[in-house]
């Protein structure tokens, strides 16, 4: 009897068992997109960036379609009347074929206006600070577009992303963008003549020719503007501040044995900016590589080279996929008589789109008139925004040197 | 209880057969049902099953109201400020070829921008298949199933065909997807608009359904917004004829099945009736007797329902690859090449079959209750079969079924009218059979025949379920058949009167200009030219631009006139004067409109009132469609492309003219030219597709019938053992024992036949006058063709034969002295 019994459960449970794994649904991955193919070494074909050129504007801030890669690269912090922000805004362009190759090309017959030869996305985000009763709030977005269709593009005139822009004013640039959670709209006015980084807009970033880019910056725009909330509930600030915008170009740049870079782009209260960025070669020593700039109220220029500063973690926050970030730091030109901590404004400020960095605002502080730790540094004399890639583990060393912004702050 | 228990066990151990008929019986019911019910839910998620892969759950889609959205469409609204994130698609029916035979499989080619969306959760993970497919001018990337489906491989070659092109492509990764992506063949969407003619097109647009605000709040000029919930609405509204009535089949299916248990159950409670009846003597409840068979039956169907959910599955997937070319033709979606069912739809099949059971088991349950204690003779007066009190009130639902019949509006409600006319129909036919039988018996002599007559006839309330489950499924078959042939006659006729013009032009998936049409219409040999061109409104139904030469409109069928009009004569001048509009038969009847009211159409300046002039006949689309003149559709939707030529001549040298027209446009190498016959073939074609299904479903209920039939006999065999043994005692060789069985099962397979003719002509005739004009909207011309019952015939023949000879085999082996000792 029993054994009866066992043998029709048995049968009954192989029929749920069957059933069950007929049930069984397959749900997409999270997509992990990281465009190794279009971000890998530049292939032949495309313009390299072996020497300083001289530099022609406004011509220069339209696309330079002949090299790999490009970007147009706005950072800034910003004051409403009840809370303090930072923003960025950020188009990247990635040529897929180089200039004249056809060997891909469709029949030109009846070739779709898709199969484009570059690749934008544009990342646009938000650091509200809070305020006495609500908590800080990240906000980030991202979109892709192929140039066509007029969907994407830059020119001397304007660069945009659908329907993301910037467009030129009788005095600088008007950013307009806009997601379901927040809109930005900023007049951003330059007070400071272009600075030209490395030697002349050249900077080498690893030891091959071609391991360099043109690389110029607007390092101090007067931003006036507003920025609207639509959550956690609809808010319309009036915001004023500070903002940074850093161009570049080139292919193939970076070296294969470079596995990030930690980027800092600070405006001090005294009138100076600073922008040293620390590639970091695989066994997490400093590239020799390393660079930056000191800029002085009048526009004068201290280029800076890996011997004249030094930077170091102080504090790591392990963001909820367990990634650890060193977001604070203390930044030492002890020819400049500067040694500052960085401390960011909080410290979920890190990217969660198909690129994994951290990206924030930050506040600065002097280290002589401080504690040694960063917590407790009280006299800010500066704010700016941090860059921090090739942390998460999912890249390859190489992949992550290449994945985004490789001179920026390397 | 445990001694109930025992005896349960040792009876169903000595009676291994007829339980495991049983538990066929059962899961063959079940598989049916259940294997119609998880494909239609297949072919009804196909439509947002794969976009939901690519752009997630909930979109909205925007659609053109022509046929297809021009890409300047896309960028006007992703440029506007606060745009939603927007997924341009390309989608194209194809033909796969096979590499080793002339088969092609019908799949669809979903040309996407693998940068949209890449913040979603994204069938195609991984960064190197989308990078490989924007880069390369013939990548595709397959799912599983559909590579299981081709028996391709990674790097593999597929030859596409599309009308009369091929075009190879380049297989560069199979991806693990729900099989919402199933028969897609995914690609940039600028391989698809280059390889097959949409450069500068789009299908439709998807959004999340958080966008449908904003996009109802731009100004719409040739497209409109559709939530997938609308879609999946119209696509159940679609496709709702061609579900229904197979819902239908499945059901009765199912009751085929339950027939077989009853009519198992019921023999086996006889044969065990001395053994309930000394349980009964020993202290054992009438309660408790019914519990321990309901036990049984439980278990039985727990059983039966579990294996018929397995073979159900399994039959879903073969319905579902028989289905889906069809399907793809008539609705253009490629449903998934397997189902994807759930916990829930299991579970409650499964309870449905258990309910079933054990109400179709009622009767048998109460004959086990009256089982008086110490009764230890067999009663063959047994009560089984189905009570006489249920045939004598069975009339009323009969009555009730055709009262329903003739009135009803509504599909579900006419099916269920035709299910209380043949549940009474199946009581009677067989009582009326077996009653002409008992009158037959008086000229057959007194041979082995009348024997094995009179033998047939004692036992006829055991088999009675049985003949009427042969019957039910006999009659389906040929009902069915009839039904099909009919239409399949009238839809013959109808492309025949349609097609008027001798040769027909298309432009493989992209319209006609007007430069072509001109000059089409220029060359010498060409008496006249009509046109067609097909638009989607957010109506419910598209619109026809139609031009039509005098000799085209000898191909409308009227069906009713505008008043005003007075003939059918001045319907062309009225027409094309842009007085009115013509509709199809399926609009008049989905609408409830007539000729001479008026009707709405969404255009795109707004809606328009139009007077309908006629009413003309139509078999293209269940959801009808208005025509219009084309100088009035130009007006309105300013589009001046043409889907399709028809072309008429006015010289006997028709090839010369056809040479003159390709070799003029020969830049364009995709230009089709099909003569009318050939269309003709093609819709025969899809036609004959169509309803292989219904083939399928009625040879599968045929099969469960035998079961119930061999069941029965095999039953019968055991019950009479005794005298077998004594006609074998008696001197009656083996030989014509068998011959006496198949006598019987032959007899019994023709007389289910026989019923089965009346049985059928009232299905045909519900499904050709009801059903099918309020599932699909049209109406058929009744006919009668006989081959289906010439074939029932047969098969009815081939089923006796069958069932007769293992319970002949079984008792020619077994010695006649066993046989006597064992009573």
């Amino acid at each position: 009897m029993k054994k009866t019994l066992i043998f029709l459960l048995g049968v009954l449970a192989l029929i749920i068992g069957w059933l069950h794994l007929e049930t069984r649904t397959q749900t997409p991955s999270p997509s992990g997109w990281s465009l190794s193919t279009l971000l890998g070494d530049a292939p032949e074909g495309f313009e390299r960036v072996t020497a300083p050129v001289p530099f022609n504007f406004p011509a220069d801030h339209a696309a330079h379609l002949g090299f790999r890669n490009e970007w147009w690269y706005f950072t800034g912090r910003l004051d409403a009347p009840d809370r303090e922000l930072g923003f960025q805004f950020t188009l990247f362009r990635f040529g897929a074929n180089p200039p004249g190759d056809d060997s891909q090309a469709t029949p030109a017959e009846a070739s779709s206006a898709w199969a484009s030869d570059h690749l934008w996305m544009a990342h646009l985000a938000l650091s509200d600070g809070g305020t006495a009763t609500t908590p800080p709030r990240f906000y980030q977005a991202e979109r892709f577009a192929r140039d066509t269709l007029d969907l994407a593009g830059a020119t001397e005139q304007k660069w945009w992303l659908k329907d993301w822009q910037v467009v030129a004013t009788d005095t600088g640039w008007r950013l307009d963008a806009q997601t379901d959670e927040f809109e930005l709209s900023l007049d951003l006015v330059p007070t400071r003549p272009i600075t030209l980084q490395g030697d002349q807009g050249f900077s080498q970033k690893g030891p091959e020719v071609g391991n360099a880019s043109f690389y110029y910056s607007l390092t101090r725009m007067q931003a006036t503007g507003q920025v609207v909330l639509h959550t956690p509930k609809a808010e319309r600030l009036s915001v004023e501040g500070l903002a940074w915008l850093d161009r570049e170009w080139g292919s193939g740049q970076l070296s294969d044995t470079q596995s990030g870079w930690d980027w800092f782009a600070i405006h001090l209260d005294d009138g100076r900016d600073l922008m040293v960025y620390r590639l970091r070669n695989l066994d997490d020593s400093m590239s020799s590589f390393s660079a930056g700039v000191l800029v002085e109220p009048d526009g004068t220029t201290h280029h800076l080279d890996h011997s004249d500063f030094v930077v170091a973690p102080l504090q790591w926050w392990t963001d909820s996929m367990g990634v650890a970030w060193p977001t604070h730091w203390r930044v030492t030109l002890t020819e400049h008589d500067l040694s500052l901590i960085t401390r960011p404004l909080f410290e979920e400020q890190r990217w969660r789109q198909s690129v994994a960095y951290w990206e924030g605002a930050i506040d600065v502080f002097d280290a002589k008139r401080s504690r040694t730790d960063g917590e407790n540094a009280s006299t800010q004399v500066g704010r700016g925004y941090l860059e921090l890639s090739g942390y998460a583990g999912r890249e390859t060393p190489r992949r992550r040197a290449s994945q985004k912004r490789p001179t920026q702050g390397e | 209880m445990r001694l109930l228990a025992l005896s349960s066990q040792r009876f169903i151990q000595s009676h291994p057969g007829q339980w495991l008929m049983a538990l066929i019986g059962m899961a063959a019911g079940v598989a049916v049902m259940s294997g119609v019910w998880l494909m239609q839910q297949a072919l009804l998620g196909s439509l947002e099953l794969a976009t939901a892969q690519l752009v997630g759950q909930s979109t909205v889609r925007v659609q053109p109201t022509a046929a297809r959205l021009p890409e300047s469409i896309y960028r006007d609204l992703a440029i506007q400020p606060g745009s939603p994130e927007l997924y341009p698609l390309v989608e194209v029916n194809v033909r796969v070829a096979s590499p080793d035979s002339d088969v092609t499989t019908p799949m669809r080619v979903l040309g996407i921008d693998p940068l949209s969306g890449i913040g979603e959760r994204h069938a195609l993970a991984g960064t190197a298949i989308a990078g490989t497919l924007i880069g390369s001018s013939d990548a595709v990337v397959i799912n599983a199933n559909t590579a299981k489906q081709l028996g391709a491989s990674v790097d593999d070659t597929l030859v596409v065909e599309q009308a009369s092109r091929r075009i190879a492509l380049d297989i560069i990764a199979i991806v693990e997807t729900s099989p919402g992506l199933d028969g897609r063949l995914i690609m940039d969407i600028s391989t698809a608009q280059t390889l097959f003619g949409w450069v500068g097109y789009l299908s439709a647009i998807e959004a999340p359904l958080s966008a449908k605000a904003w996009l109802d709040n731009q100004p719409a000029n040739g497209w409109v917004v559709e939530t997938s919930a609308e879609r999946r609405a119209s696509a159940a509204d679609l496709s709702r004829g061609m579900r229904t009535n197979l819902l239908a089949m499945s059901l009765l299916a199912l009751a085929v099945g339950l027939l077989v248990v009853y009519a198992v159950l019921s023999f086996l409670l006889v044969q065990r009736r001395k053994t309930l009846a000394l349980m009964r003597a020993i202290g054992v409840t009438q309660a408790q007797v019914v519990m321990g068979l309901g036990a049984e039956v439980m278990g039985l169907a727990l059983l039966g329902g579990g294996l018929g959910l397995i073979a159900g599955t399994e039959l879903a997937n073969a319905l579902l690859t028989l289905v889906s070319a069809p399907y793809a033709a008539i609705y253009q979606v490629t449903p998934a090449s397997v189902v994807t069912p759930t916990w829930g739809l299991y579970l409650s099949l499964w309870a449905m079959a258990l309910v079933m059971a054990l109400v179709t088991l009622a009767s048998v349950f109460k004959e086990a209750f009256q089982v008086p204690p110490g009764q230890l003779a067999r009663d063959h007066s047994g009560p089984s079969g189905p009570p006489t009190p249920w045939a004598r009130w069975a009339v009323l639902p009969a009555v009730a079924g055709i009262l329903i019949l003739l009135s009803a509006t509504d599909l579900t409600i006419a099916l269920a009218g035709l299910f209380l006319v043949l549940a009474p129909l199946s009581i009677w036919l067989p009582k009326l059979g077996f009653w002409g039988l008992a009158h037959l018996r008086h000229h057959l002599g007194d041979g082995l025949i009348k024997r094995a007559w009179l033998m047939l006839l004692s036992a006829r309330h055991r088999l009675m379920p049985a003949v009427s489950a042969l019957s039910l499924a006999l009659a389906l078959s040929a009902g069915i058949g009839m039904m099909v042939l009919g239409f399949r006659g009238a839809v013959g006729d109808w492309v025949e009167r349609l097609l008027q013009a001798e040769v027909y032009l298309t432009i493989n998936n992209e319209p006609i200009t007007q430069e072509i049409e001109n000059f089409v219409v220029q060359t010498p040999g060409i008496e006249a030219v009509s046109s067609v061109r097909r638009a989607r409104t957010s109506s419910g139904f598209d619109v026809l631009s139609y031009q039509l030469p005098p000799q085209a409109w000898a191909g409308f069928e009227w069906l009713s006139v505008a008043p005003s009009l007075g003939s059918p004569q001045a319907i062309p001048a009225a027409f094309e004067s842009g007085q009115g509009v013509l509709i199809t038969e399926p609009l008049a009847s989905k609408q409830n409109l007539s000729a001479g009211e008026e009707i709405v159409v969404i255009t795109p300046k707004g809606p328009e009132t139009f007077e309908i002039l006629a009413v003309f006949r139509d078999y293209a689309s269940e959801q009808g469609a208005v025509a219009i003149d084309d100088g009035l559709y130009l007006s309105l939707w300013e589009d001046p492309l043409k889907d399709s030529l028809g072309l008429y001549f006015d010289s006997d040298d028709i090839e010369a003219t056809l040479g003159e027209i390709k070799e003029g446009l020969g830049s364009k190498e995709s230009i089709t030219l099909t003569t009318r016959q050939s269309i003709k073939d093609q819709t025969l074609n899809v036609f004959d597709q169509t309803f292989q299904i219904s083939w399928a479903l009625a040879w599968l209920v045929g099969l469960i019938a035998s079961i119930a039939l061999i069941s029965a006999l095999l039953a019968i065999g055991i019950e009479r053992a005794r005298e077998y043994a004594t006609l074998r005692a008696l001197g009656l060789s083996p030989k014509q024992l068998s011959r006496l069985v198949i006598a019987q099962t032959l007899g019994m397979a023709v007389m289910a036949a026989l019923l089965a003719l009346p049985l059928s002509l009232v299905i045909h005739t519900v499904l050709s006058a009801i059903i099918q004009p309020l599932a699909f909207g049209w109406h058929i011309e009744w006919r009668l063709p006989l081959m289906p019952w010439a074939v029932t015939g047969l098969i009815a023949l081939g089923i006796g034969l069958i069932a007769g000879l293992y319970p002949a085999w079984a008792i020619q082996k077994t010695p006649a002295a066993r046989l006597l000792r064992s009573l």
